[in-house]
């Protein structure tokens, strides 16, 4: 192995590529988003459904990339081929679970029953966010690596959206429809021994899924021919 | 801690980028002990550790650079079969001949190009850490 070869070859890259590093933590930010919305979209198109963009916007698929804005000024994916129909949409505002507080989060990405989700500003009462009985499952997705504060915070979400999967049972049909439980997408390696605290979510009874090095996972989507959801591990 | 070689390599790129990969050379570091010893060597020497970090980093640039193109590719895929040509995301167009696709694409074709020359071409097919431990094995002792 010659080490000196390979670092003058990385060297002579890096160099001649510089403008464009300055470039990619942008374009790794934006894509985290993207990358979040097509690998749930690809989950579902590798369960046997249909999974088709909507509300296309000069022909291009607008992302709603934060808490404002509403959804049908977006697009959005229609999963559709077996019984039940679903939506996925970035940055989805949905109801806490307690009903309460009124609470509302907004999640990175969010599939919830079609019909929950008004396909243009409501002429009567204005709409603010999915009911939680509504909400099938949802993602939040990290620029960060997996690290144990990470894991409790997301714990947390969980507990205040979708605390059926922090023990409880699963709503009806859930498992039917091939749906994911609440996951946890980064763009970082596990650390601190968050490795073994995901493990242990088994044995704690929760049913949550972690995906690191979305890069990695992602390097299975090729022109949409994954042929494993990270979702299932 | 990352040796002077790749510290010098570390140094070229932009901050964000080299905490990412400094990060994860961290990671294989840490990780490399558990590795060589789930392959028969324990007792990994120095030269067998140094190689292994320096094929890391290079893995790891391989995998973010050619994951962002996967992805890109990915999601170009899905909208394919419709009356789609891409992603909008704020003011940024992601397209098959847009902008940010064909850095996306020469930084992957470069890179590719540029582990061929320096002979470790078989670093775009590894697939987890545990390989590149394999990988640097069979390099460090000449197989």
């Amino acid at each position: 192995m010659d080490t000196e070869l390979i670092r003058r070859q990385l060297t002579i890259y890096i160099r001649n590529h510089g403008r464009h590093f300055f470039e990619f933590p942008t374009i790794e930010s934006q894509l985290l988003e993207l990358g979040t919305l097509v690998l749930v979209a690809e989950h579902y198109r590798l369960e046997g459904y249909t999974v088709t963009p909507m509300n296309l916007i000069g022909r291009h698929f607008r992302v709603k990339r934060s808490s404002a804005g509403y959804p049908w000024n977006f697009s959005w994916f229609a999963v559709s081929g077996r019984a039940q129909l679903f939506d996925i949409h970035a940055n989805l505002a949905v109801e806490g679970a307690y009903r309460l507080d009124g609470a509302k989060y907004v999640v990175d990405v969010g599939v919830c029953n079609t019909g929950a989700v008004p396909r243009a500003k409501p002429r009567s009462e204005p709409w603010h966010s999915v009911a939680n009985a509504k909400l099938a499952t949802w993602v939040e997705a990290k620029k960060l690596v997996v690290y144990p504060m990470l894991l409790a915070q997301f714990i947390g979400i969980v507990h205040e959206i979708s605390p059926h999967f922090l023990g409880g049972p699963n709503r009806r049909g859930f498992r039917a429809s091939g749906h994911f439980p609440p996951a946890l997408v980064t763009t970082g390696h596990f650390t601190g021994g968050s490795a073994q605290i995901v493990s242990a979510f088994k044995a704690r009874r929760f049913r949550t899924v972690v995906v690191p090095d979305l890069d990695v996972a992602l390097a299975s989507m090729k022109e949409g021919r994954a042929r494993s959801s990270p979702f299932r591990r | 801690m990352p040796s002077a070689e790749l510290r010098e390599l570390l140094d070229q790129l932009p901050t964000p980028v080299r905490d990412q990969l400094a990060g994860f050379s961290v990671y294989a570091e840490d990780r490399a002990p558990e590795l060589f010893a789930s392959l028969d060597r324990p007792d990994a020497d120095s030269t067998l550790l140094h190689n292994f970090l320096l094929l890391a980093f290079a893995w790891r640039l391989w995998r973010a650079v050619d994951g962002q193109y996967a992805l890109l590719s990915g999601a170009l895929g899905l909208l394919a079969p419709f009356d789609a040509v891409g992603f909008q995301l704020g003011s940024a167009l992601y397209t098959r001949g847009s902008p940010p696709t064909i850095v996306l694409s020469e930084l992957r074709s470069s890179l590719l190009a540029t582990l061929s020359r320096a002979g470790i071409a078989q670093v775009a097919a590894l697939t987890s850490l545990n390989e590149v431990a394999q990988y640097t094995i069979e390099l460090t002792d000449g197989h």
